[in-house]
């Protein structure tokens, strides 16, 4: 389709906006408002991923080595455990160290126990919170390991946590969707019957079924588009509050800050409302087209 | 130009409107379909135009196979053929001159040009001084005149008119047979499907008669 062809089927779509323009502010109204229901999600979500990975950042992932066996074996073998991003190695004599360090005057009592009793030490660093009982489990199977240790409770109840807000969010996300799918065909099936002689017109004279289908498609475009513009907007100007006032209410709480946030989420919703509009839009006009 | 081999159309509700119709329309000529209603004239022109496919037999205009096009292929024969109906259709909200442009939108013509046509045909139907008035300011005839204009501003190869007199009165329903008489001479094919006797008798042409889906009769220069 011409550049030419494209722009007067564009300013169509906005005729047929506007030639009914209460239904349309009322229809994206509430589709609006379904989008900043989202967006508060989304920055809900995102804040709650960021912290699950830094408390998981601070959970240490120990391999304990067993006595004698090859640490250059063992380093090889952990490295190439998938999700595994770093790796430190504490030996005994540095373990040992450490706790004389640790125990100061009383490091005496160490002198009873005759040899070094502490094992060669792997530390993992892990790409994902989520990765970490997989990584575990598999460095456990590796020849020369004796123990592996992790906050396992902790984390469990944090990776539950941020796996029942994803469930749940995607959920909410599915039927806000569904709902404002709902209201975008609706709408535009009303502009669709108002404009049924000019589309049978169209079709009789040789017109494509994408030269028909235009100027809906650009008419739900129009509604997904600004119900995403405001969201976003409203979205980022909340985010903007709360985080001038987070560090007095709620000093502990690490958020992200706005435009690890706000960027995300403008995106989100804008390809949201994109997907919206398109195949609302064409859902109304299929009937009409053959 | 247009071949019809033991074309059949049996609807989906077991309905027969056509039984092994053979037909050939050669370029330039002039053919009255008549027949009594439910005769199948409506069919044969909607088999044309691609708007249904045949349940039998095949169906050639200017050598595509309109029964085997690809859906998307349909709306490119349709710009070779200009239709003509009855009640006009022409859309309330759009001007003479618009309602004419319209046709030429579809295919993209440059605004120059659609202006150039647009201009052609309202001359050739003689209603360049109504370019901007809304059709429901027209009398009938007029708007057949507008809704013909729009048919035949794509230049197509054939015209196709179901009953374009059948809401007009004797008077302007000659004046509308002359006109696609005209457009006849200028090289367009012309099949028009007509209840009017008396058009038909007078003008001598080729006369196509269907009675239940079948070709009954077929002569040059016939009557009704």
């Amino acid at each position: 389709m011409k550049l030419r062809t494209t722009v007067k089927l564009a300013g169509e779509g906005m005729t047929n906006l506007r030639a009914r323009s209460g239904l349309g502010i009322t229809a994206v109204t509430i589709i609006t408002l379904a989008f900043i229901i989202v967006g508060f999600f989304l920055q809900i979500y995102l804040n709650l991923d960021n912290l699950s990975q830094s408390l998981a950042q601070r959970l240490q992932l120990r391999v304990f080595v067993a006595e004698g066996a090859s640490l250059l074996q063992l380093e090889t073998g952990l490295r190439r455990l998938p999700g595994v991003s770093g790796l430190d190695i504490i030996t005994k004599e540095e373990a040992l160290q450490s706790l004389k360090k640790q125990l100061g005057e009383r490091a005496q009592l160490l002198e009873l126990v005759g040899q070094n009793p502490l094992p060669n030490t792997f530390v993992l660093q892990v790409e994902r919170a989520e990765l970490i009982p997989g990584v575990a489990a598999a460095a456990t199977g590796l020849d020369g390991v004796e123990e592996v240790v992790y906050g396992r409770e902790s984390l469990g109840k944090l990776l539950n946590l941020v796996d029942a807000i994803s469930w749940l969010s995607l959920a909410g996300g599915i039927v806000i969707f569904s709902a404002t799918l709902f209201i975008v065909v609706n709408t535009i099936r009303l502009t669709v019957i108002a404009r049924k002689q000019e589309i049978a017109i169209r079709r009789l004279v040789g017109a494509t079924n994408s030269f028909i289908r235009a100027p809906f498609l650009f008419e739900g475009l129009y509604m997904g588009l600004t119900a995403a513009c405001i969201a976003s907007l409203l979205g980022d100007l909340v985010y903007r509050l709360v985080m001038q006032e987070a560090p007095q209410v709620l000093p502990f709480l690490p958020l992200l800050p706005r435009n690890a946030v706000s960027p995300l989420v403008t995106v989100a919703l804008f390809l949201m409302g994109i997907l919206l509009g398109l195949s609302g839009s064409s859902i109304s006009v299929r009937r009409y087209l053959r | 130009m247009i071949n019809f081999f033991e074309v059949s159309k049996i609807y989906p509700n077991g309905t027969a409107a056509l039984y092994r119709i053979n037909l050939t329309v050669g370029k330039g000529e002039f053919l009255f379909l008549v027949g009594p209603s439910g005769s199948g004239k409506s069919t044969v022109l909607r088999l044309i135009t691609g708007e249904e496919k045949p349940t039998e037999g095949k169906v050639l205009v200017s050598d595509l196979n309109v029964g085997r096009l690809r859906r998307r292929e349909i709306p490119y024969l349709r710009r070779k053929i200009g239709v003509v109906f009855q009640d006009f259709r022409l859309l309330p909200n759009l001007t003479v001159a618009e309602n004419i442009a319209f046709a030429l939108e579809v295919s993209e013509v440059k605004p120059k040009e659609t202006r150039r046509r647009v201009r052609q045909v309202l001359e050739l139907v003689g209603l360049s001084h109504k370019a901007a008035i809304y059709p429901d300011e027209l009398s009938g005839g007029e708007r057949q005149r507008v809704s013909i204009a729009r048919a035949i501003v794509n230049n197509p190869l054939v015209l196709l008119a179901d009953e374009p007199t059948g809401n007009l009165d004797p008077e302007t329903s000659w004046e509308i047979v002359k006109l696609l008489e005209t457009i006849n001479q200028r090289g367009t094919t012309v099949i028009m499907a007509t209840h009017n006797e008396t058009i038909v008798n007078t003008l001598q042409k080729r006369v196509v008669a269907m009675a239940e889906g079948r070709t009954v009769r077929d002569e040059r220069r016939g009557t009704y």
